[in-house]
């Protein structure tokens, strides 16, 4: 049994997460029968969350792109590498050298004689050399990361779904060491290993800041598919001092000679100080060789590790806190799954558009096969994009979009655990128990901050009502609700709560099954229409919430937003229009 | 085998860092008011994780990697607890920008993480004495 085998089987998984803190949504009432989950992964639903990044928003990344790296885990000040090899292709020859080292053909001609006149005539073959390099290490003072969009067309990424971002550092201070720098010339293998231990090199004081610009093309090619290009690696190092270092003695090849059997080892000392004569142009050579490998080779290097590193699906999974859930235990009651991966690119005139095919599951309903997503159906009956109506680029940094069949999932999830069954009725207390989950609808000519409620309910007939109707009475109707912020304080992130405006007569339908005589339907509905106008009088005089402090997202990617506005998106979205920064207190 | 887990909360820290190309260290952190915990211990978790990319209420923190072992201190019957300063070893470009704390008992097994979705980080306890585990991170070959 391998040690990987033993400690997948001894060891005691602990789930990662973090105390649920917060309110969802306060409803109230006894739970109705769950609403069993099919035993079918999701589908993922198409431009479920869309992120808009206005051309202010943009401009955040330019300044704080280091930031955005380091809330998610990574920081490119300092690196380390365990290791790194380098293969030559094809063997070194002085003559025919890359334009660009033509120059030192005279210092490398020079380590061969030195080498040869110590090796005691030794033959060369044209050397194929293998670098390994241990333990690189890296720090640097980045004064301006930043990562933007170029907006001069790159041929391959012009297409829908492309885009091509620019990632820019100014570096003033680098310093790269290695702990060893080992060679071989795999054409003369007696040569065994030469290099350098404790090799450093940095930008000297007198520098000029080390610039650096790397185009990377981006591409989905469909959902979770997406393609990552570095198109190339542009610096200054032909135009920086560098200054380099390395611990002595170096490595060099051990020449003994054998007198009368008696094995004599040449002075290595005095050959290391011919070939450290040569120590600025070996730091010349180092610049230029940096250059460009970095210019000529790294991109695509880079490119397939990529390749080879990155998964084929992009998903994200993690977890939401169940809205609704009681207010008390919802620390303790198991969370909604969810799961995003990037579908659509989009260069809009006033913003950058990434949309995400997303669903969310509730692991207590679903069995562990049906908690993932099927991706294939995300573009099936996809809204069309949001408007982006409800406010004005220059006034927010994102747009997020929620898409109401996202939302509506999530209602659907909270109302199978019977968190949402009541519907408050009027202003008596009454209220009217919902038999299947609310349905969100932002599509029509609704005002930015409104929203209609699809419910069917079920109610207890009362007095005479119990000749004519069934128990219960089975009623649908469209409930015109207000979306209103509430600012969060201190820090904490802002909320929404639904109030009841009122109940749309004209949408009310009594189940013709609910009425005991068939010809008295028309009459019944009559007679519910007359009590919901009653009770419409009472959402007026006493505005009721239907959810209450329902949390929105207080982050994008770790950056901390605040909520500017809202709008109900005719296109079928709740948008939020957020600037980034968190709160204002 | 059962352990108790009462709580997890994730800190964000500030590394204080010395000169350049040191290992990053992590400063002192006393924490108190944990009376109601007394007698149990907290344990350590130095990591270096990724927010959700949607902040909705109740998401977690996902790790990619546990920079170092973790380590396990008492809470004293005060209610208080003092996690000793830390130089973080630098592995890849993963910093250390989490710190999660698991309270258990004192005599509880050892503790392993998984993330919300079913991955699991890179844990330096996880491979051979002496051979990183991070070969898709820290060592590569052109």
């Amino acid at each position: 049994m391998t040690t990987k085998m033993t400690i997948r089987m001894t060891m005691k998984i602990l789930r990662i997460g973090v105390m649920a803190l917060g309110l969802a949504v306060v409803t109230s009432g006894v739970a109705l029968a769950g609403v069993q989950a099919k035993e079918k992964p999701a589908c993922g639903i198409g431009r479920a969350v869309g992120l808009g990044l206005t051309e202010r928003g943009q401009k955040y990344f330019v300044e704080h792109f280091a930031d955005v790296l380091f809330a998610n885990g990574i920081s490119l000040s300092e690196g380390q590498i365990d290791s790194f090899v380098l293969n030559a292709e094809k063997p070194l020859k002085l003559d025919q050298l890359p334009i660009h080292f033509q120059k030192f053909s005279g210092t490398l001609g020079k380590i061969r004689s030195i080498l040869k006149s110590w090796l005691l005539g030794f033959s060369f073959n044209d050397p194929l050399i293998r670098v390994e390099v241990k333990d690189i290490r890296y720090s640097a003072q980045i004064d301006r990361l930043g990562f933007s969009l170029q907006t001069s067309p790159v041929r391959e990424f012009t297409g829908a779904n492309s885009a091509v971002f620019v990632l820019e550092a100014q570096i003033p201070s680098l310093r790269l060491s290695a702990a060893s720098v080992m060679g071989k010339n795999l054409n003369n293998s007696s040569l065994k290993t030469f290099g350098v231990r404790g090799l450093f090199t940095e930008l000297s004081g007198e520098s000029k800041p080390l610039e650096i610009q790397i185009p990377i093309g981006v591409r989905i090619k469909e959902t979770g598919n997406v393609e990552f290009n570095i198109l190339g690696i542009h610096t200054s190092l032909d135009q920086v001092d560098l200054k380099m270092g390395f611990d002595r003695p170096l490595v060099l090849p051990r020449v003994e000679v054998l007198i009368d059997g008696h094995p004599i080892a040449l002075n290595q000392a005095a050959l290391e100080r011919e070939l450290l004569k040569l120590k600025d142009r070996y730091l010349e050579m180092l610049q230029v060789l940096l250059d460009r490998f970095a210019e000529e080779q790294l991109p695509q290097k880079l490119n397939n590790l990529i390749q080879a590193y990155l998964p084929q699906n992009l998903v994200e999974g993690n977890e939401m806190a169940a809205p609704g859930a009681p207010v008390m235990g919802a620390a303790f009651q198991t969370k909604f799954k969810w799961w995003m991966s990037p579908q659509e690119l989009r260069q809009e005139s006033h913003m950058l558009f990434l949309g995400l095919a997303a669903s969310v599951r509730d692991p207590a309903k679903s069995s562990v096969e049906a908690l993932g997503t099927d991706w294939s159906c995300a573009e099936d009956s996809m809204r069309s994009m949001p408007t982006f109506s409800g406010a004005h680029p220059a006034d927010y940094d994102l747009a997020l979009s929620l898409n109401q069949d996202l939302v509506n999932q999530i209602l659907g999830l909270s109302f199978a655990r019977g968190y949402f069954e009541k519907v408050p009725y009027g202003d008596a207390g009454e209220s009217l128990a919902m038999t299947v989950a609310p349905e969100l609808v932002l599509t029509g000519a609704l005002a930015k901050d409104r929203a209609i409620l699809r419910l069917q309910v079920a109610k207890k007939p009362q007095g005479i009502e119990k000749f004519f109707v069934e128990n219960p009475l089975l009623f649908s109707f469209d409930m015109n609700v207000r979306l209103v912020v509430t600012p969060g304080v201190k820090g904490a992130s802002s909320r929404i709560s639904l109030l009841v405006d009122r109940i749309d007569e004209s949408t009310v339908k009594v189940k013709r099954e609910s009425v005991k005589l068939g010809f008295l339907h028309s009459m019944i509905e009559k007679s519910v229409k007359k009590k919901i106008r009653r009770a419409n009088v009472g959402y007026k005089s006493n505005p009721m919430a239907l959810a209450k402090d329902v949390a929105i997202p207080s982050e994008v990617a770790g950056i901390p937003l605040s909520l500017q506005s809202l709008q109900s998106d005719s296109s079928g979205y709740i948008v939020l229009y957020l600037e980034y920064g968190g709160q204002k207190q | 085998m059962k352990k108790r887990i009462l709580f997890l909360v994730s800190l964000f820290l500030i590394v204080s860092l010395g000169a350049m190309a040191a290992e990053p260290i992590v400063n002192e952190v006393r924490i108190v008011n944990l009376r109601h915990l007394s007698g149990l211990a907290l344990n350590v978790f130095y990591v270096s994780g990724r927010q959700a990319t949607l902040g909705v209420e109740g998401r977690s923190l996902s790790v990619r990697q546990i920079q170092a072992a973790p380590i396990r201190v008492s809470i004293d019957s005060s209610g208080q607890v003092v996690i000793p300063a830390r130089a973080l070893p630098r592995l890849g470009f993963s910093v250390f920008n989490n710190m999660v704390l698991v309270v258990t008992k004192v005599d509880a097994p050892a503790i392993y993480m998984q993330n919300p979705d079913g991955s699991v980080p890179l844990d330096a306890r996880m491979a051979p004495a002496g051979i990183s585990n991070l070969p898709s991170h820290s060592a590569f070959s052109i």
